[in-house]
């Protein structure tokens, strides 16, 4: 059975790409319906879809954004109202897309061209993504800098550079320094949004750890592999999906 | 040989009249005195190109000689009247001194009409050439007359404080009508270019104002807008809610507002809140339980006329950069009050912030303009972070409705 994300914003316009979509193929499960980029991005670490229909504009990561960290990981469908210049490029790279309010009739094709696909491995639409994701409006630039963490009565400034992992812990994240830790508010999945990718790699659905604190990458086994780090006792597990980041 | 002077002739005016249209003509002329003569025409303001244009081509060719001619005869008319009052002159003497006089002032007064800039500014050099020109002539004639009939230079020298009391009155005769009309003539230029310079402000404010009006429109029939619009109207009519048909009812509302607004430059604050309503039902009803919103006009100032389409634009931006973007959503409130006598209209949000979306600040900057036009100073637009969100806030003069109205 194949399994497939739908990230849109819109209640109503969520609704009705569910709806057509278990009309057109039954044979498909829905796994998560998310309503930002961000849990789209979680969801899709969690579940491993083999299918994922991205609203290009959403609060969070935007669909592109979405779609540059999946890689190759899925077949993507991007949905747009109107984005002329990615439309565009999407057709140039043929690639798949809806334009909203998405018709029965397209979305039936669409489904047609998944079927006969979803066995082979996914493109990856990495080049064409990161050219496109700077010309959308709204494409973020700015990088966090600073976080606030409350430890006890107080409330601490830290410098995101002296951070040596973060950890998500339920709804908080857990913040780990060289010599103290803390926890922030918010969730793990909203704040890597505004954190340099290359500085901080997501190593698990639940780990972002900062590259310049990598003592050394330990294999397990075949498929498991642990993060060891400078000035920090604890060993980070690296999950299937981001092992491809220690891979020569 | 007449005919390569005519051709000349007609070059040279051909020339001339592009470079009164174009000055930028004038360094594609022959070089050397054709060039001199059109780079003084290049440099005469629009205004006065335009005159003398228009002067030329009425007075081109044939219509010219004519001209020439019927003056010529008006002018020997008076040599006839002086010869005859006055026995000094002789018949041929008489014409000629009243052609030769005539044609001088007139093109005196003709160069100080086109020219008014240029020959008031320089009075004085032009009554020093003139008494320049007089004396030479005046030495020269009794040079003439000593080679010729052997007149004593003593006799000669005897007419010199004559020839220069003679110099400067006929300079006087000369130059006061050249310069009487010179004055008249700037001082009427003057005017003119401040009028129409007053007209061409006046036009481009409107034309600024229509084009700043069309784009708060086209921001408001966007197509992400529209069609994610539409996709809720259908998902709602699919389903058979009767949601469908209110949110069809809003869309219709804010649609035919916002055309008509786009017409009309104010508007009631009763007004632009409706219209705000029924915009903010349909951004509800597409985002769901991401959005809330209160919209609060106190009765007495219902009637108020605000620049159409203005705090529209402010709750647009609202929704599209506070709220839009928040994974959570947020609030809008929306609400005008009286202050020190000024009209205070405050859309505030609880969106993302101002530093969350750096950089955009089209539909601010369409405002800010829009209040400039309508107020000038009086008028203004401020923006602070509220934490969470972002605050608004437009300050209408007291006499905004008058001044409105003046302007319409």
């Amino acid at each position: 059975m194949t399994t497939i994300l739908i990230a849109e914003d819109e209640p109503l316009m969520r609704e009705r790409l569910v709806g057509m979509l278990a009309a057109l193929w039954p044979g498909a499960r829905i796994v998560l319906e998310a309503e930002n980029g961000n849990d789209a991005w979680d969801g899709y670490l969690e579940y491993e879809p083999e299918v994922v229909f991205l609203d290009i504009r959403m609060p969070g990561l935007s669909g592109l954004e979405v779609a540059e960290r999946i890689g190759d990981g899925a077949h993507v469908v991007f949905v747009t109202a109107y984005d002329q210049y990615a439309v565009e490029a999407f057709d140039a790279g043929a690639v798949d897309y809806l334009l909203k309010p998405v018709q029965a009739d397209r979305l039936e094709r669409a489904v047609a061209r998944l079927q006969a696909k979803v066995s082979q491995p996914p493109a990856d639409l990495g080049d064409l993504l990161r050219h496109l994701k700077t010309t959308l409006p709204g494409a973020r630039s700015e990088k966090l800098k600073w976080l606030k963490a409350t430890v006890g009565r107080q409330i601490r400034l830290i410098d995101v550079d002296e951070v040596l992992f973060f950890q998500s812990d339920t709804k908080y994240t857990r913040v780990v320094l060289p010599d103290s830790e803390a926890l922030v508010r918010t969730p793990l999945k909203d704040l890597l949004g505004g954190l340099d990718r290359d500085r901080f790699w997501q190593i698990h659905r639940g780990t972002l750890v900062n590259v310049g604190a990598i003592a050394a990458v330990e294999r397990i086994d075949a498929e498991r592999m642990q993060v060891l780090l400078r000035g920090c006792e604890e060993k980070l597990p690296v999950s299937r999906t981001f092992t491809h980041l220690f891979r020569d | 040989m007449l005919r390569k002077l005519i051709d000349w002739y007609d070059e040279v005016e051909r020339e001339q009249l592009a470079v009164l249209e174009n000055p930028a003509l004038a360094a594609q002329a022959k070089p050397g005195l054709r060039r001199y003569f059109v780079s003084k025409l290049a440099n005469m303001t629009p205004l006065e190109r335009k005159e003398l244009r228009d002067f030329c081509i009425t007075y081109q060719g044939r219509r010219l000689w004519t001209a020439i001619a019927k003056l010529a005869l008006g002018f020997s008319l008076c040599g006839v009247v002086l010869h005859l009052s006055l026995d000094k002159f002789s018949w041929l003497g008489a014409i000629l001194t009243a052609n030769i006089l005539g044609f001088t002032l007139l093109s005196g007064a003709l160069a100080a009409w086109f020219d008014a800039r240029y020959v008031t500014a320089t009075k004085r050099k032009l009554a020093i050439y003139c008494f320049a020109g007089i004396v030479a002539g005046g030495l020269g004639a009794g040079l003439v007359s000593m080679l010729i009939q052997s007149t004593p230079l003593a006799d000669v020298i005897q007419r010199l404080p004559r020839l220069f009391g003679s110099a400067a009155a006929g300079c006087a005769i000369g130059l006061a009508p050249v310069l009487i009309v010179g004055r008249y003539r700037r001082r009427k230029l003057q005017a003119l270019t401040v009028q129409l310079q007053r007209d061409a402000e006046a036009e481009r404010l409107a034309r600024e104002l229509s084009e700043s009006k069309l784009r708060m429109l086209r921001a408001q029939i966007e197509p992400h807008f529209l069609f994610n619009t539409l996709g809720a109207v259908q998902q709602l009519a699919a389903d058979g809610a009767p949601r469908a048909a209110a949110l069809t009812a809003d869309l219709i509302a804010f649609l035919r507002a916002s055309f008509s607004d786009m017409r009309r430059e104010q508007v009631t604050l009763a007004n632009e809140f409706a219209t705000i309503a029924a915009y903010l039902r349909v951004m509800q009803a597409r985002m769901g339980k991401r959005l809330d919103f209160s919209l609060d006009v106190p009765d007495a100032l219902a009637e108020t006329q605000v620049p159409s389409m203005l705090v529209l634009t402010l709750v647009e931006n609202a929704i599209k950069h506070g709220i839009e973007p928040s994974l959570r959503g947020g609030a809008i409130l929306v609400g005008a009050v009286v202050e020190d006598g000024k009209t205070v209209i405050r859309v505030r949000d609880t969106g993302v912030g101002m530093s969350a979306t750096p950089g955009d600040g089209a539909g601010l900057d369409n405002v800010r303009r829009r209040l400039a036009l309508a107020y000038g100073e009086a008028a203004r637009l401020d923006l602070h972070d509220a934490d969470p969100g972002v605050a608004a806030e437009v300050v209408l003069p007291p006499a905004a409705r008058i001044a409105l109205q003046e302007a319409a």
